[in-house]
């Protein structure tokens, strides 16, 4: 029963976005924003100023696409697996960059 | 992929309720963020030590003084020594080291004076109501969160536009559609200002306190402090050595004519004196480039070095010469505070600033008109209470001014009696808003108490500074006079919009429901 409910809260799809839809959203955009911030100075050439400003400037913009691109999910399963693979993605060019 | 139609749904839902809850915090910010503007005039009117009328060009000769005043007070100790030079930001010169306070001197009479208590009370409360940062620890950072849900809602909004571009169909004198005309046109009009705003406000609130993971991620995972890892290389200062021998050193005024000389194209608003008195003295001269304003702002200030004992030039920072980071530092600063613009500038942006104000106004007033006729305390109560918040903000910070002037310059605690009362005005409106069932009675009161406030500061200002509209007229004191006249304006503004509020059928509307009939 339980397993069920949680299916049907996953892969159904909504005509009207719920509050864990959206609260999911902002906090996985703001998460993958800084993710791929420190991605990017991880990958950046420069010193030191030049590694980090770059993030710096970049991340509203970066909140907001990530924000405007987990909003558009079908259901919450999408926007889980989107906020997990590009997490594992940002987890390994930061460890290994 | 998601169905067009839920993409709109998505979309529209998403803009409501960020801008739901961003509304009340970022009308704050642009509210206190729009009076800031006039930041360096409202300095000079809150500050009884700053009134004269300063000499054509901010103009100074501190050659006899500087020695006397280094002297007197051990300054020739410091490491440094840092001039800010008279300006329409502040017309006295500033003397300041690392380890004593700042010394202020009268560019026409030379005199120190004792600036105590009075130092810019109004604009650093009004900053500070504007970035966050009279919230403890995380009100900067919530106020640059903001940024980013203004900035989610500039572009969401013109997403929303460019869906549905068609025109809304609407009946003249409904409301729902007048407001979502102005939140149309108002939000369309602004769309750069606020992708500005809110994209320096996000860098300067949230960015600058918690960027931690960009730098231990740049530093290899050593350090997650970004002040001690970019402050060597971008605000890097000149090191000069020097001897303990004396020497004369050639008057301020000859080497501020050399430095001028030598770099016309800088625009000096400070110099910095290393080892004053002493051989090898040296004097940098620092300023933006006038051909250049935005690159050249507050971070990345342009500057020539001359030798102080025999004026040859040592040293010459050129913008070229300048990390590229500092330059776009620089313009990010620039684009928000305006720095080095005078009043025309600032006007500009200030009617911006008011435009993005009734935009968020206009927004709210869309989502009211929903919950107008829905049965709940929701509409009703969120009615009041943003009515405290989107106009008891202009009462409580009217009542500030009015304040700097009424209570005693020497008064140890004022800064706590006018912040304090600020917060116990607001709060008062707020359970006003709440005790008085006519919605009209609350804004017309709200409005006439501004009037009547701005009124009275100009008043208490002429008879305690002695400084009345008309003489600062006759005697150029231009600021004073333009602050005032501002003022009495704004006063009358509010009087006839509080009289206009009792004859609009619009806000009787609001009050065919509320808490004294039920829910």
């Amino acid at each position: 029963m339980f397993l069920t409910k949680l299916s049907h809260l996953f892969y159904a799809s909504k005509t009207v976005i719920g509050w864990v839809h959206g609260s999911l959203s902002v906090l996985g955009a703001f998460a993958l924003a800084y993710l791929c911030g420190t991605s990017l100075s991880a990958l950046l050439k420069g010193d030191m100023a030049e590694r980090i400003f770059p993030s710096m400037f970049l991340f509203p913009l970066l909140v907001c696409c990530f924000g405007f691109w987990l909003l558009f999910s079908k259901n919450l399963l999408h926007v889980t697996l989107k906020i997990a693979l590009l997490a594992l993605c940002n987890a390994c060019i930061i460890t290994f960059a | 992929m998601l169905a067009k139609t839920l993409f709109f749904k998505y979309l529209h839902r998403s803009h409501t309720i960020i801008g739901l809850i961003v509304l009340y915090f970022f009308y704050m910010s642009t509210y206190f963020g729009t009076l800031t503007f006039f930041m360096p005039y409202l300095k000079v009117w809150e500050s009884p030590s700053r009134h004269f009328v300063p000499s054509s060009e901010y103009a100074f000769n501190i050659d006899a003084t500087l020695n006397e005043v280094v002297e007197k007070y051990h300054l020739a100790n410091a490491k440094s020594i840092e001039i800010t030079l008279p300006s329409f930001r502040d017309p006295l010169l500033r003397l300041s080291t690392e380890s004593q306070n700042s010394l202020f001197i009268q560019p026409l009479t030379n005199e120190v004076l004792k600036v105590g208590r009075e130092e810019n009370l109004i604009s650093i409360f009004f900053n500070e109501l504007h970035t966050g940062s009279v919230i403890p620890l995380i009100g900067m950072p919530l106020m640059g969160a903001m940024s980013i849900g203004i900035l989610f809602l500039t572009l969401g909004g013109f997403w929303l536009y460019w869906q549905k571009r068609k025109p809304t169909k609407g009946v003249k004198g409904n409301w729902k559609y007048t407001w979502l005309s102005w939140h149309k046109i108002t939000g369309l009009g602004i769309i750069p200002y606020a992708l500005v705003f809110a994209c320096t406000g996000a860098f300067l609130g949230l960015m600058l306190s918690f960027s931690h993971p960009f730098a231990w991620s740049a530093s290899n995972k050593k350090e997650s402090n970004l002040r001690s890892l970019v402050v060597p290389i971008i605000f890097a200062q000149p090191k000069y050595t020097s001897s303990e021998t004396k020497a004369s050193m050639l008057p301020f005024s000859m080497l501020y004519k050399v430095a001028k000389t030598e770099y016309p194209r800088l625009e000096i608003v400070g110099a910095t004196l290393y080892h004053y008195g002493k051989e090898g003295a040296k004097v940098r001269f620092k300023g933006f480039d006038k051909d250049n304003v935005a690159q050249t702002g507050r971070t990345n200030r342009l500057s020539i070095t001359l030798d102080a004992v025999n004026g040859t030039v040592v040293e010459q920072k050129v913008l070229e010469n300048t990390h590229r980071i500092s330059r776009m530092l620089s313009a990010f600063y620039y684009f928000h505070f305006v720095p080095d613009e005078t009043l025309g500038m600032r006007v500009v942006l200030a009617c911006f600033g008011a435009v993005l104000a009734f935009c968020l106004v206009s927004g709210y007033l869309l989502w009211a008109e929903k919950n107008l006729h829905q049965k709940g305390w929701l509409g009703d109560l969120t009615n009041r209470v943003s009515i405290a918040v989107l106009i008891g903000i202009i009462p409580s910070s009217a009542i500030v001014p009015l304040l700097q002037w009424i209570l005693a310059f020497d008064l140890f605690d004022k800064e706590i009696w006018v912040r304090g009362t600020f917060y116990a005005f607001w709060s008062f409106w707020l359970f006003y808003c709440v005790f008085e069932r006519s919605i009209v009675t609350i804004i017309s009161r709200m409005l006439q108490a501004s009037a009547w406030f701005l009124l009275l500061a100009v008043l208490f200002h002429g008879l305690k500074s002695g400084f009345f509209i008309w003489k600062s007229f006759t005697l150029g004191a231009w600021t004073l006079f333009y602050m005032d006249t501002v003022f009495l304006v704004s006063a009358l503004i509010l009087f006839l919009l509080a009289k206009k509020v009792e004859r609009t059928d619009l806000f009787y509307r609001y009050e065919r429901k509320g808490v004294y009939d039920g829910y």
